[in-house]
């Protein structure tokens, strides 16, 4: 057996190893100051952070292939996986923004799947957040609160939870309910 | 009438555009012949604090999932602050961090399986309009069909009835988003093969490795013919330490899929990991030459085992 600690090496190694032809053009770059050029020099800056911050990345052990390396297709996995550690950071980064510590905004992307971070890094801000009724009402344009009214009296909406519907459960048989109105 | 005059005109826009929804009708999609009713008990409720339905919901699944955990818990772990809520990946996020599985709702057909299963379903209604959306996260814990009613815990109401059309709107303004949350080793009552590895695939990354191998053991239960449920149920009895099993998930995966290599190069690794270099060497060579995407960690991984200094410990 390895010891416990070269896996986690092996995986940082192999970061290394894809960045560092990043690093190399860095140098090489900068003689340009084009657009594209200071986006790259960002982007192999981040990836090297991320490279050196985040430690193992999905390589099971060295040598063992991976299960996310064969489950979607092989082809697209290694760039998939280059791509999520970018993006790993950035919703890190989203997060702390948003307020939560670094350890736990670390632990919270830590749980993510690289599709899920994919998903939702960038989009923070209009994401939806489930808060519930009582806070969302505060603050609210008197015109706003009297639609709601009105549509959860429909059955529209349900955001007053002491409003019931006007109209009563159908009757037995089969459940049919009218599409949404274009509001 | 003088007064109602105005106010009708005023209105009128919003009724025009009601009516124009109400005329067109649509189906809740249930299929028929499924139970037209169930109701779960002993789900805990916990009152959301606050805007903190994420948490109280996500602690009522986890409790009645055999974790007991309150919502002050896992609050840290799921709710934004400066959102004023929980991200839908949080919720998900927080309950692999407590050694739970999250499956999605493929459907309403799905959706109402899990609770005639006695499973509660964590979903995530907009119960306001996508103009003013009010983003709700409740449990669904029954349904009445005859009734046309659900029950939820939700919010600061246990046990919650109220019409399924309201909900069925509620529900699709959230995108019918819905996860049940299952202790590791059980899986949905609906799923494919691919959603359920990707499901637990996605819980891995907690590096819960043996409870990902309970989950995996029952995808392979369910779906004997899947070599990929072995082979990933392999890589995570290697990563629990437990080579010997990992070997023997390999050797399944190859006698369902013989030209699956991820797994012939898994096993070759674990044999010659455990002293049976000379039958991982042997399984290589037979493959060596086949073409294919593998082809080059096959020669690598031969390479390697057959160096006698780099494949001992």
């Amino acid at each position: 057996m390895d010891s416990p600690a070269s896996p986690d090496l092996h995986a940082k190694q192999l970061v290394f190893a894809r960045t560092s032809d990043c690093v190399y053009r860095r140098e090489t770059l900068h003689m340009t100051t084009s657009p594209l050029a200071l986006v790259r020099q960002m982007l192999c800056g981040i990836l090297v952070a991320a490279a050196a911050t985040l430690g193992p990345i999905q390589v099971a052990r060295a040598e063992l292939i991976a299960t996310d390396a064969v489950l979607p297709s092989p082809a697209t996995a290694a760039r998939a996986e280059l791509q999520a550690v970018l993006e790993r950071t950035d919703v890190r980064a989203e997060l702390q923004q948003l307020g939560i510590e670094p350890s736990e905004a670390s632990a919270r992307v830590a749980s993510l799947s690289d599709a899920e971070v994919i998903e939702v890094q960038g989009r923070l801000s209009e994401l939806p957040a489930g808060e519930g009724f009582v806070e969302a009402v505060a603050g609210v344009l008197i015109v706003t609160v009297a639609v709601l009214v009105f549509t959860d009296l429909l059955g529209y909406t349900d955001v007053f939870p002491f409003i019931r519907p006007l109209d009563r459960p159908r009757a037995a048989g089969e459940p049919e309910i009218d599409s949404e109105p274009g509001l | 009438m003088s007064r109602i005059g105005p106010a009708l005109h005023r209105l009128g826009p919003i009724l025009v555009l009601l009516a124009i929804g109400c005329v067109i009708p649509t189906h809740v999609p249930i299929s028929e012949g499924a139970p037209r009713q169930h109701r779960i008990l002993g789900v805990p409720f916990f009152s959301q604090v606050r805007s903190q339905c994420g948490p109280a919901a996500l602690a009522m699944a986890l409790s009645y999932a055999g974790t007991w955990t309150e919502p002050d818990a896992i609050s840290e772990q799921v709710f934004t602050e400066a959102r004023g809520g929980s991200f839908q990946f949080d919720v998900v996020g927080a309950a692999r961090r407590r050694a739970h599985v999250p499956f999605p709702i493929q459907d309403w057909d799905h959706l109402l399986d899990e609770v005639v299963a006695d499973r509660p379903v964590v979903v995530l209604q907009n119960l306001g309009l996508f103009w003013y959306p009010v983003w709700h996260f409740a449990v669904l814990i029954g349904f009445d069909l005859d009734a046309s009613s659900v029950t939820l815990h939700s919010g600061r109401e246990r046990a919650r009835t109220i019409a399924l059309a309201t909900f069925a709107r509620t529900w699709r303004r959230g995108s019918n988003w819905g996860r049940v949350i299952l202790p590791p080793g059980e899986l949905p009552t609906r799923i494919s093969v691919e959603a359920a590895l990707d499901a637990i695939q996605s819980f891995e990354r907690t590096e819960q490795w043996e409870a990902a191998a309970r989950s995996y053991i029952a995808v392979t239960e369910r779906w004997p013919g899947s070599a990929p449920a072995q082979f990933a149920l392999g890589n995570a009895l290697y990563r629990a330490g437990d080579s010997r099993s990992s070997a023997a998930a390999f050797e399944a995966a190859l006698r369902i899929e013989p030209s699956f290599m991820p797994a012939l190069n898994n096993l070759a690794h674990v044999l010659a990991e455990s002293g049976e270099k000379a039958r991982a060497l042997e399984l290589l060579e037979v493959h060596r030459d086949r073409p294919g995407p593998w082809r080059d960690s096959i020669l690598r991984t031969l390479e390697q085992i057959a160096e006698p200094d780099t494949a001992d410990p």
